[in-house]
């Protein structure tokens, strides 16, 4: 997906289905596998064949033993923030899996056992905006839900 | 609480070890990529010798310089060159992906064309993004000499 708008809000919804209190490190997880990854971009614009390539960070595996790392990074449970960067990474790597393209991209799971790129060709990455909207809608909605359930009878 | 020596050695070691995996993973995925585009198809070299280097069928991003009827003219990796089909139409605000037939005899045809309208919009949107990511992150954390703590 193009946006990491989608992406953030996925993560937030994620965090809310899982009553998660240290939102931001799935959400962190969410946007992490472009954040390097989306450096190609710049190749893009200059017309050049990517000499260094960051996409390898746009990988399960990598973003995976990034989130071992960032853990360190915490003075909070290691583990939990392993688990909770990796809810957010699965939930890009899911995301991205609806992707249409003609041939070529995809997300490669296998890295580094295979270069094969997965896809399952729904929508165009463009179109990724209804996906924004949508996940917006789910995101206000489970929010309001949790509020009412949590607001005290009679008030 | 103070974590025991021994287990701050040994989580340092991991850390250590986790960061040469990522080196070494960048490095085969850079080098790999490297070989397979020597391997690959180069629209330079299939502009020279059409005949040699055609005959491969590949999807690229690229930008629109020019639209005819039946033809139109793209860049490619800073090269322009002509494409035969209709039908193209010029992106609103974003890319075109083509998925071309780089014929043996010199001949570039169209298969399929997806214009990514409105995608630039997207990357605004992305930027926009991680500013709401900064005002959650900082919501929860706070950054110190030793790591980020709870804010």
């Amino acid at each position: 997906m193009p946006d990491l708008m989608s992406h953030l809000i996925i993560g937030l919804i994620l965090a809310e289905l899982f009553n998660i209190r240290k939102k931001s490190l799935v959400v962190l997880g969410a946007v992490m596998p472009d954040i390097f990854s989306k450096i190609d971009l710049i190749y893009f614009f200059l017309g050049k064949f990517p000499v260094i390539s960051f996409a390898s960070f746009h990988t399960p595996l990598m973003c995976f033993l990034l989130s071992i790392l960032i853990a360190s990074l915490f003075r909070y449970s290691k583990i939990k923030a392993v688990l909770l960067l990796s809810l957010g990474s699965m939930s890009h790597f899911l995301a991205d899996l609806t992707m249409r393209h003609f041939n070529e991209f995809g997300t490669r799971f296998l890295f580094p056992f295979s270069m094969k790129n997965y896809t399952l060709n729904l929508i165009w990455p463009e179109q990724s905006i209804y996906i924004l909207v949508l996940s917006l809608f789910v995101y206000l909605l489970i929010i309001s839900v949790k509020q009412k359930i949590n607001t005290p009878a009679g008030n | 609480m103070q974590m025991p020596m021994k287990l701050k050695n040994s989580a340092k070691t991991l850390y250590f070890l986790v960061f040469v995996l990522m080196i070494i993973l960048f490095l085969y995925d850079n080098a790999e990529r490297a070989s397979t585009a020597k391997e690959e198809f180069s629209i330079r070299d299939y502009l020279k010798n059409p005949q040699k280097y055609g005959g491969y069928q590949i999807e690229s991003m690229v930008k629109i310089t020019g639209i005819s009827k039946d033809y139109f003219y793209v860049n490619l990796d800073n090269t322009e060159f002509k494409v035969i089909g209709s039908g193209i139409k010029m992106p609103i605000f974003g890319q075109t992906a083509v998925f071309l037939d780089f014929r043996k005899d010199g001949i570039i045809k169209l298969i399929g064309y997806h214009n990514y309208n409105y995608n630039y919009l997207l990357y605004i949107i992305s930027i926009f993004a991680l500013i709401v990511f900064a005002l959650i992150f900082f919501k929860e954390w706070k950054i110190t000499l030793r790591g980020f703590k709870n804010a």
